[in-house]
Parts: C-alpha cells; structure tokens; sequence
C-alpha cells in the first residue's frame, strides 16, 4: 500500500464514502475499504477519466500542482503558498492532491501523466514571465577586481570614517583604478568591500582594512573561479544549505530563458528546492540574495524580478596569455584566475577589458613580508604566464630580496635542541621541510605557519617540545564543492512539453445535462455546485442516491431550523450557504461563506462574507430562508 | 613567443589602447593606430597607446574620419570598444571643423566661422574671447594679431580651431640641396607637412626619433619652399650643427647664413637663433628685447627644433605669428610642462610621425642595448653612506670610486667602438678623464673648443670623450656608439630620450648604453625610474651585478 493508499485508508468514514460514491457510484458491501481504494486508483486509471480530472484544472490549479510536484518535500505548514485553503481542498476532493502526515502530495497514479500533459511544469514553478522593462545585466566582477580590491589593501588603509561609513577619498581612488561602468550605483565598491570583508578576506583594524593571511587567500585560490563568486554571494547563507545553493545558482542560467525573469514568489520557491524547510534567517537571506547576485554580475534583479542572461553574453574569448614585460607591468586578459601571488606581490595600476599589475620594489617587499618568496613568485609568474620572464625582472627581484633579507626580523619558533633528540631531527626528512635555518649548534628556527604538521611529526616521533608556543591557526572554510545535491530538469524545454488537449464533457455540457434531470431543488443545486468545483465530471454521476440525506434548508418561522444550518455549517471545514435576504423592499440571494456566530440575550448575529469578498452581519431571524451545501466531498 | 593569430588591439575604458606585438597583424595595426593615438610606451610584449583630444585633431587634421577610426578599432579590436569610447571618440571628433578660421579679403582682419547656433552663443558669452572677438553673423571677425590667442583660448575649452586662413609667402630665397639623398620617410614627412599648399597647410609638427634625421628633413622643407628661413634651437651647439648641415647639403654658403645667439646677433636670409636668446632679459618684468627679431624680417618659414622644449615665452610670441609657415620638429610630443596643446594649436597639429622601431627594423637606426651595472660601495665608504644624510647619500652613491674601474673596463672591451662617458659632478669626470687619456667638456669649456674636440671626434681622431651633462641635447656625434653614465639622476623622459640618442645616430653596428649604479644606495631609485623608461621605449634592458656587498 503506497502513502496515497494508505492516507485513503485512514481518512475518516463519511469523506472517504462521499468521495467513492461521488467517482465509483456504487458502494459494494460488505464495505472493503482496500477493495474500494483499489477500485478508485482503477478509475484514476482510465484515460477518459483522467482527462475528464484534467480537464478542469484552471491556470492557477497547474501553478499549484507544479509547485507540489517540485517541492514533494516540503511539509504543508511551510510551503510558500498563496493560494486558499479551500483550493486545496478542493484539489484533494478532485483527487488530484491528498494531504499526508501535513504535507500536501500530488496523487501517485496521476502525477507523471500531469508532467506529460503539460499540467506541471518547472517554468510555472519558477513563476517565469516577461520582464515589465528590459532587464541590463550589470558589469560583473571577474576575479581580476576582486584581485585588484585585494592588493588595494595590501598595505593597511584608512578606510572607515568615525560614523563607520567609509572615506568617499578611498573609494574615489578606488573608481579611478578599477572598471566602474555608468550604471554602477555608487555603492558598488562599498558593498565590494563588504562582501570581501565578510568572506575574511579583508580584515578590519579599527577604521582600517588590511589583507587577511596568505593563508586564506590561497584557499581561496584553490576554488574554481564560479565557485569564488559563488562563495562571495551566499556568505550569509546558513552553512547547512550553501552547497546547494551553489549548485542551484551554477544551474540557473543554464535553465531560465534569456527573455524570462523569475518572480519573488519563483525565487522564494527555489530556496525550498534546495531547502525544503528553511528557517526564518535562511528565508531572509534568500531574498536579500538576487540583489547581491546583481552585484556580482550573476543575475539581473529590477523590481521583484530575476533574470539570468545567457553564459555567452558574458562569456568573453579566452586563450590570450598573461604577459609580463620588463618594465614591471603584468597585463591579464579576462579569464585570468585569481591568484594570490598577483595579488600579495603587485599592486593593481589599471583594471579595464585587460587589467594591468605591476610589481615595483614596494609591492615585492609587500609581498614577501607575507612569505611570497622571489622563488616563489618568479615560479607562480611563470606558471601564470607561460613564458619566461625578462632577464632585469629575474635579476630585480634577485637584488630586491637579497637587500630585504639583509636585516629582516624572523618568524618562527626557535627550539632547542641536544641530546639524541638532535640526531632524530637532523636525520628526519619529514621535519627538513619545516626547519627555516639553523641560526647556531643545537638550534633550530622552525616554520610557525605549520607548526601543527612539524608538532605533530615531533609526536610521531616520540618527541614533545617542552613549551608550546603559539596557537595553531583556524583554517579558512569556503562553500565545499557537491555533486548534484538537488534533482532539477536538464533544461526547460524538457519540463514544459505542451499538454494535450483534453477530450470530455465541458462545464455548460455538465450543466445542461443536469437542468434536463428536472431534480428536486436540494439536489439539484447540490449536483450544480459538485459541477462548479470539479468533482462532477460525467452525468452518471448525477445519482440522486450518492448526496446525503441530510435535511440542509429551513426558512420562515423556523428560528430554530435556520439557527442549525448556521451552527453547523461553522463547524463543517469548507461551509458553504445560499441565503435569502430582505433587501430594500424586496429579496435578493446570497451565496455566502458563514464566519462566525454571535449569540446574545437579544439576538444571534451571523458574519458572513458574500460572493463579492466583502464581510456582512445579519440577524438569523431576518433570513428568509438558508440551505447548506457541502463545501467539498471531503467535510 | 610566437605569433598568434588573435586581433592585437584591446580598447580600456579610459581610452587607453593595448597594442598585443606577438600578433600577426600588429604591423598593420600599428600602422593605422599611430594616426589617431599617441604611444605611451612600447615595453616588449604590449604597447600601450593613448587616446586623447589632441591626439583625434591631429587625426581629423589629417582627414581621418570617426567612421574610418571606429572601422580600425573593430577590425584590430580583440574585444568590441567600450560604448563609452566610442562616445568619446565620435564626440571629440566632430568638434574638428565645427570652428574655422579663414581670411576676409582685408589683410588684417579674419574670420572664425561658427555655424552652430549653440556653439555661437557659448563663443559669444566667453569672457576671455569677449574682449578679443567680434560678433558677426555665424562667426566672429578677430585681428589678424589675434590669431593665435584665439587658437590657444579656444583649446582651453575644447574647441580646436581648423586654420584655414592664408599664410604670407615671405621673401624668397635661392636654395638647392646638395649631396643629399633624402630618404623616402623623410621625403613623406616632407610631404605630408607641406600639403596641397592650399590654406590649413604649411604649419604642422613633424614627429621622428632621435638620429632619424630631422634636422635633413627641416632642410628638405626650406629646400621645397625656397624662403627665408628662421631656425630656432635649444642651444648653441645644435645651432652651430644645423649651420654645418646646411653649409654641406645646400648651395647656401655661409654669408647668407647668420647666427642670433649669445655671441653674435647677425640676421641673414638664413637666421639660427637658440632658445635662450631669444627669452633673455634684463629682469622678469622687463620686455624680451629679442623678440624683435621674428619681426626683422619677413620670414616665409620659421623651424622650430626640439619643439617639445619651446619655453613659454616663445609660445607667446609664437601666437603672434600665426600667418607664418611654422614647422616643429620633436622626438616627442610629451611636454613635461603638460603644454601639448599649445604645440597643437599656435605651432600646428601633427602632421608626420613615424615610430623609432620601424625605422630600427629599416636599419635606419642603430638597434640598442641597454645595461645597468650595479657596483658595490666600497668597504670603506659603506659607514659614512649609511651615516649621511639624503644629499650626501646621493653624491657618495654617485661618485663611488670603484664606476671608474668598471668603466675603464667597459673602454676597453668596446676598444673599436667611439664612446662618450657621461657624468654629474666634474670631479668624477676630470678623474676619468685623466684615467683615460681622453678629453673633457663641461659647461665652462668655451663652444670654440668644445666643436674642435666633436670634430676630432667625428673624424674618429679620438675614440672616447668625457662630458658633463651639457651633452644632453642636440648635439651630434654621429658615431658614438657607446654611451657610459657614470652618475647622474633620472632627470625627466626627455633627458633620458635625449641621453640615449646620442647614441642612435645610424651606424653599422649596434649601440651600448650603460648605466653604472651604486648597488643598494638610493641611486637604484633613480635607476628604477631609468630602467623602467627605457624598457617601455622597447630597448632590452639587462642588469649586470658586480661584488657581493651581502
């Protein structure tokens, strides 16, 4: 028995024998509720029913079905709906939905035939539609500006003013030497530097901002180029979830169409894809997130709507090498990765289609005071460039690193050293690597960035260092790389292949039938509205025999009659009342939606709300006459 | 590196073009940006030129349209130009014409015809133009005295005026060249500066490389106009070398030739004046008396040399002087005052470039070596330079004994090659000097002796001079094919542009720079700014180390 079956199964007697009277007609006994459901998922079966099922499904009913098609996780009390409860009702008394254990399911038998019908789709999930203006993707930062923000302050800055704003000088000099198109706000670089100090990058020192460690921007490095924009836009994102939104925003553009945008309500959606219960802050950031996106060239986000231009409209022609010339200037093309190198050892000049660095004696110096070695660099310059540098670049930074080293303070950890100890150190070629130099017999200057892997070698080897100095660093976390963490359509097309059309008896047709039953009043107007919500489907159902006998309509003098219809229609889940009121000398009819009763020594005051939306009070002695009818198969 | 295939022009936001050497069409692209850019510099992989106001007037001068730059920008572009730029470039452009300046039939009066309503009034509110301008219907008339001024107040607010107005012819004079054969770049910059010889033509600047020949292409142009001719240069020694290129490649014999300058104030058909002359006076409010030469005769061409160096004053009266043939001659446009523009408007646009690399490629120009050699201090100068205070840093750092040795080396290793020894401080010099054998020329060594010594030295009768920094500018040692610079600081890039030109003059062989350093003193600041110059002009650099101070 699947969880359809099984919800079937335990729904209370008089909603489940209204529902398989209403579809099967007949009710076999003894009553086998297994045998009925079975009966039931047969019918569910049949295309002509099916399409009879489908064919009623209004526009708003396919974004619903859509939406629980793609959020089948989400728990009914979090899903981001809109929509009335009575909607849900109704879907549920037209099987097309059922609501297990708080959490709304489209109906097993019918669910993939609504993909294939084109009643569910991932574009009505998005809520995708036109753009109201033309969306203009703004300029995005590569991580060649994030590079050049970086060495911008690679030497401490003064960069907060006392109210915490920052320097308007600062952030001129910052648009002097970086891309800053027209349409930028002039936020841009703030909120830059904001999103680099989050991410640890930057630090602040009271009103200054200086580059976090080598360290940190060499696992920065490590990341891909998206996953580097992806870490920087989801940094408010709760840990638990930015692996998959990663993933998600790596998709998105793949999947929304160049001329579609994505409502606030698709957006909101998204986030419980990739978190089918979000929390309050989760859900918060996710809507903050758009705007940031924008910021980084992600997205486009105008007035409550999210668009994705193509890759290729942002995708610029790679293969150009980085080149490095004798005069010290280092001209990247786009493309280029980031590089923590580039970024400790030169200083930005110019950032434009190709951005210019430059290493000078300072930035050298800059750099190697954070372990940026001239080894190092002309190694990582190579690297980056693929050609040999030029010889008085080679012989500078030589000559630069020999004079900076001729009186330079070390950093390390000095351990002393005697004994058989000694022996073990200097024969070990696992602890080589972290030994800087020997200053004088027995001592030994240590590396202190790695001093966890020297200690822990020294432990291994049955040695424990008498004092612990320092204290072993935090290492820095980005947004961990996943594989399909979330299940999405390839592309869009495939998620709205177009519905058939649907042959069987419209609304009119229904109706029309009815009239020529010539029925009682009650039952006629209880087929009509069974008609109206879409449980009727085809005229065998206008059996007299399936409608409860219950007696549903009182009116004149029947203070009593009238005061019970009221009181029990409240209690009923979805009531539903027709009412004849007095009105200015004559009569006028009311269907209405009871909401409360107010009983006093006087008078029992009924509010309603009538057809238009709007609230109204009567007294139940003035109502002429009253009938209830049954909001859904179900209450 | 090999050569790739990709477009080798990539256009910045800010009007800055990146010129890629290692792709197959830069050659062609180079070619056609030089005609509406100016090169910054030119370092070994990427060239960096510049966009700018002036550099688009001089193109649409040239008769380049927008339409045609925009064409070469997309078919060299690696990326499509920013919008922005091309704003820029379409805007600027379409200021060129939009004023003209043309003659009225009266002598002394011209007109500036301004067509546009908006651009008319906005003339006609300008305070500065007021006083000067007269209203008429679509223009102004000016004095013909105001010319100038009017050229010069007009760039100040970003308007370049078309000069359409006639020249005056001025006195003719026989002149035929002799022994010459004029090179074919010569011969276009000849061209391209004379025109149609119809108004807006016959003024204009003429932009070649040091030892390129400019000097030959001056006196192409007086040799095509035949008319009496005023030169005016930056010092006594370029004067005295262009008396004796004309001497020897004109009929023109030397009574028709006269010098106007500290010595001697004689004005003849052919008049060689220098810069300081002319701007001499009693005291700074008094008249500069000189001036009066430039109305002493009737000049049909007055040549400006080194024009990048025209003082402010000249400029002045330069304005004045706008209906004369003027031709400017310059190895840059770059002034260190930043006054390109008044090159622009009062001596004329640019009207002929051509860079030093072709002409290199063309043989036309030594190939050049750049070395900077570091030198440790000695031992014993090593305290008291670190002791001392910035000044004395420097001349310790400058005059480090042991340079001498290295360039008695240097001497000897290039024993085939005509050398000249630069330096600051005399002391040094007349060491070196004594060391070598070799003579010594500083700013007290009278201009008789000093031509004596270059003659001697032309005629390769001795192989090395020393000299202070008077050498700096126009004077030509036309085999000189290793230049040493014991001391000196990086002065400006004109100086350095200069220095290195001593030795670019055309030779069969290649040239030597050498640059010698006090190793980690602060003299490696100044040769920071050296090496960094001489890399983007494209010359290869190397760093030789000598001693091992750590």
């Amino acid at each position: 028995m699947n969880d359809w079956e099984e919800t079937l199964f335990a729904m209370e007697e008089k909603g489940f024998m209204n529902l398989i009277k209403n579809y099967l007609l007949t009710l076999n006994t003894p009553y086998n509720k297994q045998s009925m459901i079975e009966r039931l998922s047969a019918w569910l079966g049949k295309e002509d029913n099916r399409a009879a099922l489908f064919s009623r499904i209004t526009e708003e009913e396919k974004d619903i079905l859509s939406l629980l098609y793609y959020l089948d996780q989400v728990p009914g009390d979090k899903l981001p709906l809109e929509w009335d409860e009575q909607i849900r009702e109704n879907l549920c008394e037209r099987l097309l939905i059922y609501l297990a254990n708080d959490r709304y399911l489209i109906t097993p038998p019918l669910r993939e035939q609504l993909l294939q019908k084109g009643h569910i789709s991932f574009l009505r999930f998005l809520d995708l539609r036109e753009p109201a203006k033309p969306h203009r993707l703004l300029f995005a930062p590569d991580d060649r500006l994030i590079m050049g923000l970086l060495s911008f302050f690679s030497e401490e800055k003064p960069f907060f003013l006392n109210d915490g704003t920052p320097r308007r000088k600062i952030i001129e000099d910052l648009q002097e030497i970086l891309p800053y198109p027209e349409h930028r706000e002039d936020s841009f670089f703030c909120e830059m530097t904001e999103l680099l100090l989050r991410a640890d990058l930057l630090e602040r020192k009271e009103k200054n901002l200086i580059l976090c460690s080598s360290e940190k921007l060499e696992s920065f490095e490590a990341l891909t180029p998206e996953s580097r924009i992806h870490h920087l836009a989801l940094l408010n994102a709760p840990a638990s979830s930015r692996g998959k939104l990663r993933y998600l925003l790596g998709k998105l553009p793949d999947l929304i169409p160049a001329d579609r945008v994505i409502s606030d309500r698709g957006w909101l959606r998204l986030l419980y894809l990739a978190e089918p219960r979000p929390s309050r802050q989760e859900i918060h950031h996710w809507q903050e997130l758009p705007s940031r996106l924008a910021l980084l060239g992600l997205c486009t986000h105008e007035e409550g709507e999210t668009g994705f231009p193509p890759a290729a409209e942002r995708a610029t022609e790679g293969g150009h090498p980085v080149l490095i010339q004798p005069n010290g200037d280092i001209d990247l093309p786009p493309e280029t990765p980031f590089s923590a190198t580039l970024v400790l050892s030169t200083s930005l000049e110019k950032g434009g289609t190709y951005y210019r660095f430059q290493l000078t004696r300072d930035s050298f110096e800059s750099g190697l005071r954070r372990g940026r070695t001239g080894a190092r660099l002309k190694g990582d310059l190579e690297k980056l460039t693929g050609h040999s540098l030029p010889p008085n670049f080679l012989t500078n930074l030589d000559e630069w690193e020999k004079q900076l080293n001729s009186l330079r303070r070390v950093r390390g950890i000095l351990l002393r050293v005697s004994g058989y100890p000694r022996r073990i150190m200097d024969q070990s070629p696992g602890l080589a690597e972290h030994i800087l130099e020997r200053p004088g017999d027995e001592w030994y200057l240590m590396n202190e960035d790695t001093q966890n892997q020297w200690k822990s070698l020294l432990r291994d080897l049955g040695l424990n260092p008498f004092e612990e100095i320092g204290a072993s660093q935090e290492s820095p976390s980005f947004i961990p790389e996943e594989e399909e963490p979330l299940s999405l359509p390839r592309t869009l097309e495939a998620a709205v292949s177009p519905g058939e059309a649907e042959t069987s008896m419209d609304k009119e047709q229904l109706q029309e039938a009815l009239r020529e039953l010539n029925l009682p009043e009650e039952q006629y107007r209880e087929f009509y509205h069974r008609i109206e919500r879409g449980v009727l489907l085809f005229p065998e159902q206008m059996e007299p025999a399936v409608l409860r006998q219950e007696v549903c309509k009182a009116g004149g003098l029947d203070f009593n009659g009238k005061l019970r219809i009221v009181s029990s229609s409240l209690e009923a889940r979805y009531p539903l009342l027709e009412m004849k009121l007095p009105d200015k000398g004559g009569i006028r009819t009311v269907r209405a939606v009871p909401l409360e009763l107010h009983n006093s020594r006087e008078e029992s005051l009924l509010l309603f709300r009538n057809e238009e939306g709007e609230e109204e009070q009567i007294a139940v002695r003035k109502i002429l006459e009253v009938i209830r009818f049954h909001g859904s198969l179900l209450s | 590196m090999t050569k790739n295939d990709f477009p080798p022009l990539i256009v910045q936001g800010d009007g800055t073009i990146l010129a890629d050497v290692h792709t197959l069409q830069f050659e062609e692209a180079r070619g056609e940006l030089g005609r509406f850019a100016e090169l910054e510099k030119s370092p070994e992989h990427m060239h960096t030129y510049k966009i700018s106001p002036l550099s688009l007037w001089n193109a649409a001068s040239s008769g380049l349209s927008w339409e045609e730059i925009m064409a070469i920008l997309d078919k060299y572009g690696r990326f499509p130009a920013p919008e922005n730029v091309r704003h820029n470039i379409r805007e600027t452009l379409l200021r060129w014409g939009k004023i003209r300046l043309e003659g009225t039939g009266d002598e002394g009066v011209l007109f500036l015809r301004v067509e546009d309503p908006y651009l008319h009034k906005e003339l006609a509110t300008s305070k500065s133009l007021s006083k000067i301008l007269t209203r008429g219907e679509k223009g102004f008339f000016l004095d013909l005295l105001n010319r100038g001024t009017v050229k010069a107040e007009l760039i100040k607010i970003g308007w370049p005026v078309e000069d359409l107005a006639p020249l005056v012819e001025g006195a003719d004079l026989e002149l035929d060249l002799m022994n010459l054969d004029v090179r074919e770049y010569q011969r276009h910059g000849v061209e391209a500066f004379l025109g149609n010889g119809k108004p807006g033509t016959g003024f204009g600047t003429v932009v070649m490389p040091c030892g390129s020949g400019k000097t030959i292409l001056g006196i192409a142009v007086m040799a095509a106009l035949k008319k009496q001719t005023l030169i005016l240069t930056p010092n006594v020694a370029s004067l005295h070398q262009w008396r004796d290129e004309i001497l020897s490649k004109t009929d023109l014999t030397e009574d028709q030739i006269g010098e106007y300058s500290g010595d001697q104030k004689i004005i003849k058909p052919v008049t060689l004046a220098t810069y300081q002359v002319l701007v001499w006076r009693k005291d700074k409010t008094s008249p500069f008396t000189h001036f009066s030469l430039f109305r002493e005769n009737d000049w049909g061409l007055i040549i400006y040399d080194e024009v990048h160096l025209l003082p402010a004053p000249v400029f002045k009266i330069t304005a004045e002087l706008q209906a004369r043939r003027r031709l400017g001659l310059t190895a840059t446009l770059i002034r260190e005052d930043g006054a390109e523009s008044h090159v622009f408007s009062l001596v004329g646009p640019k009207r002929f470039d051509i860079p030093w690399k072709e002409l290199e490629t063309q043989g036309w120009i030594a190939e050049a070596y750049c070395h900077e050699i570091r030198i440790d201090l000695p031992d014993n100068l090593q305290l008291p330079y670190a002791s001392a205070d910035k000044r004395k840093k420097y001349r310790i750092a400058a005059e480090n004994p042991l340079k001498l040795n290295e360039a008695q080396e240097l001497v000897e290793r290039h024993r085939n090659d005509q050398i000249l020894i630069i330096g600051q401080y005399i002391s040094q010099l007349e060491e070196m000097a004594q060391r070598i054998n070799a003579p010594l020329i500083t700013g007290k060594t009278p201009n008789s002796e000093r031509e004596v010594i270059y003659n001697r030295f032309k005629k390769a009768e001795i192989r090395v001079i020393v000299v202070s920094k008077v050498a700096n500018f126009a004077i030509d040692l036309p085999d000189a094919s290793v230049a040493i610079q014991l001391s000196g600081a990086f002065g400006s890039r004109q100086e350095e542009a200069q220095r290195l030109g001593r030795i670019l003059r055309p030779k069969q062989k290649n040239s030597y720079f050498y640059s010698l350093i006090s190793r980690f003193t602060t003299e490696e600041d100044f040769a920071m700014n050296r090496q960094k110059f001489l890399t983007e002009q494209g010359y290869k650099y190397q760093i030789e180390v000598r001693g091992e101070a750590l």
